[in-house]
């Protein structure tokens, strides 16, 4: 067996975490380029095929949030039932309504939301769009004069916003509203001002909280997905390599983001 | 004289597929010129079209539309010049998650800011004539290619391009389908519109022909034809 010159083997590795650096600090600087150029051209607003951009952005809504609804739903009536059976059984401890509305409201909602929108939304962007770019559609486009950032991506990029704020709200409600609805009706729990105690604790900081987190989400979900998808090459191979690196940077991003605006509130 | 239309000026261009790329060409362009393309590999002639159609960056040289130098450092500033040239080629698609209707007629509903993609009777009179005016409401995988290549000849007549470019058709169109296109490209080139194609109907070149451009192992020649 040869053994390598230690000073070798040391220079690689140096090399290899040198190269990996610069490659992740590269991307996620074209990452921040590409979100820039996507909000200001939100800002920018032209005349030019501004009907046509409503209608694939109220499209985009339909896709995120309206389909989303049949599982959103679901999953906050058994997330809400289950955290308000068991907390309610230490609610002489703690105020359950407080503790509802920091998991449920502030924390948990707007993750979970998240998780289902890049689940379902998400990776369908990133697909669609490698799709498009190996396709050549998005030469079509351009071909056709037509800006695709401005009636491809912007479209995406605002129907997810609007959709997650929504969702959010939703899943908020059903959670709360919902859960307490069955373990009201299906458990023998005392559940005496529930709702009181739900309304006691919500404060104006919670619903802002919750909104600039859907925001952000929103924003960065549609970010990632569009940008992985652009990335992808003339292989059609790369498409699901782009998609599965953009579901998980979605996610970690999201998290990064609620621990950043949770640290800041309520510090 | 005839005004310049697209001018080229010492264009570079890497080679793609199996072909040569093209080297230190210059090549005009005028108003009404009908341009046949003729080489040893499809490949440069494609990459000469895509040249055309602002697709491919050049390593060197630069390409002036009416005059004006044509800027490759983004994207959006190509944008008008494409919306002038009609690109009927090997490479061109409809996009997959719009229906036929709404491929054809969304560059035009886009410019005139409409809702609505319904497709106008003057456009369905060209749908007929190449048989697909039943398939407006289908997405392109749900049709057959030769149906997919006349929703692209469509969109790209209706355009209002002031170059066409023009690649070989007979083998995704049927024999019908072939001579309409032949012969709707023909009146289009009768309101003095310039085209450049590379598709070898003798017929065609010996009746329409201007110029030749003759690529061969990389280097360009135009050959003035009448």
């Amino acid at each position: 067996m040869q053994i390598r010159n230690p000073l070798v083997v040391m220079s690689d590795f140096a090399g290899r975490v040198g190269r990996r650096t610069i490659e992740g600090v590269s991307h996620y600087l074209d990452l921040s380029a590409f979100a820039w150029r996507m909000i200001r051209e939100m800002f920018r607003w032209p005349r030019e095929g501004r009907s046509l951009l409503y209608r694939v952005t109220l499209e985009q809504v339909y896709f995120t949030a309206v389909q989303a609804l049949w599982v959103v739903i679901p999953v906050a009536l058994i997330l809400g039932t289950s955290l308000i059976m068991q907390f309610s059984k230490v609610s002489g401890q703690f105020d359950l309504g407080k503790i509802i509305v920091v998991i449920i409201v502030r924390e948990l909602g707007p993750i979970t939301t998240a998780l289902i929108v890049i689940l379902r939304s998400a990776t369908a962007v990133t697909i669609e769009t490698g799709y498009m770019n190996v396709l050549r559609e998005m030469e079509t486009l351009e071909m056709g004069g037509i800006d695709p950032l401005r009636l491809y991506a912007l479209p995406r990029l605002i129907g997810m916003m609007t959709a997650m704020v929504c969702l959010v709200f939703i899943f908020a409600t059903s959670a709360i509203l919902g859960g307490y609805a069955i373990v009201w009706m299906s458990t023998n729990i005392a559940m005496q001002n529930f709702l009181l105690q739900i309304a006691k604790a919500l404060t104006p900081e919670d619903y802002i909280v919750s909104a600039l987190k859907a925001l952000f989400f929103g924003v960065a979900i549609a970010v990632v997905s569009l940008f992985r998808g652009f990335s992808v090459g003339r292989s059609i191979t790369e498409v699901p390599v782009a998609t599965s690196k953009g579901a998980v940077e979605c996610l970690l991003i999201c998290m990064v983001i609620s621990g950043i605006l949770s640290f800041l509130f309520y510090l | 004289m005839a005004l310049k239309l697209v001018e080229i000026k010492g264009y570079s261009l890497a080679p793609i597929g199996r072909g040569n790329g093209l080297r230190n060409f210059d090549c005009t362009i005028s108003e009404g010129d009908v341009i046949y393309i003729e080489g040893d590999r499809f490949d440069d002639s494609h990459l000469f079209l895509r040249a055309l159609a602002a697709l491919e960056k050049p390593q060197a040289g630069v390409l002036y539309y009416r005059g004006e130098a044509l800027d490759f450092s983004d994207y959006r500033k190509l944008l008008p010049y494409k919306r002038k040239v009609g690109y009927i080629s090997a490479d061109a698609t409809l996009l997959s998650n719009r229906t036929i209707g709404e491929n054809i007629m969304w560059q035009r509903y886009y410019l005139e800011g409409r809702k609505s993609l319904k497709v106008v009777d003057e456009v369905l009179n060209l749908c007929r004539i190449f048989g697909i005016e039943d398939k407006l409401d289908l997405r392109p995988s749900q049709v057959f290619r030769d149906e997919v290549r006349a929703a692209i000849i469509i969109r790209e007549l209706i355009k209002g391009a002031e170059i066409l470019l023009v690649e070989p058709a007979r083998d995704t169109l049927s024999r019908v389908h072939y001579d309409s296109a032949v012969q709707l490209t023909k009146e289009f080139l009768s309101k003095k519109v310039t085209a450049v194609f590379s598709f070898s109907d003798e017929a065609f070149i010996r009746e329409a022909a201007t110029k030749k451009v003759r690529i061969i192992e990389g280097k360009l020649e135009v050959i003035a034809l009448k």
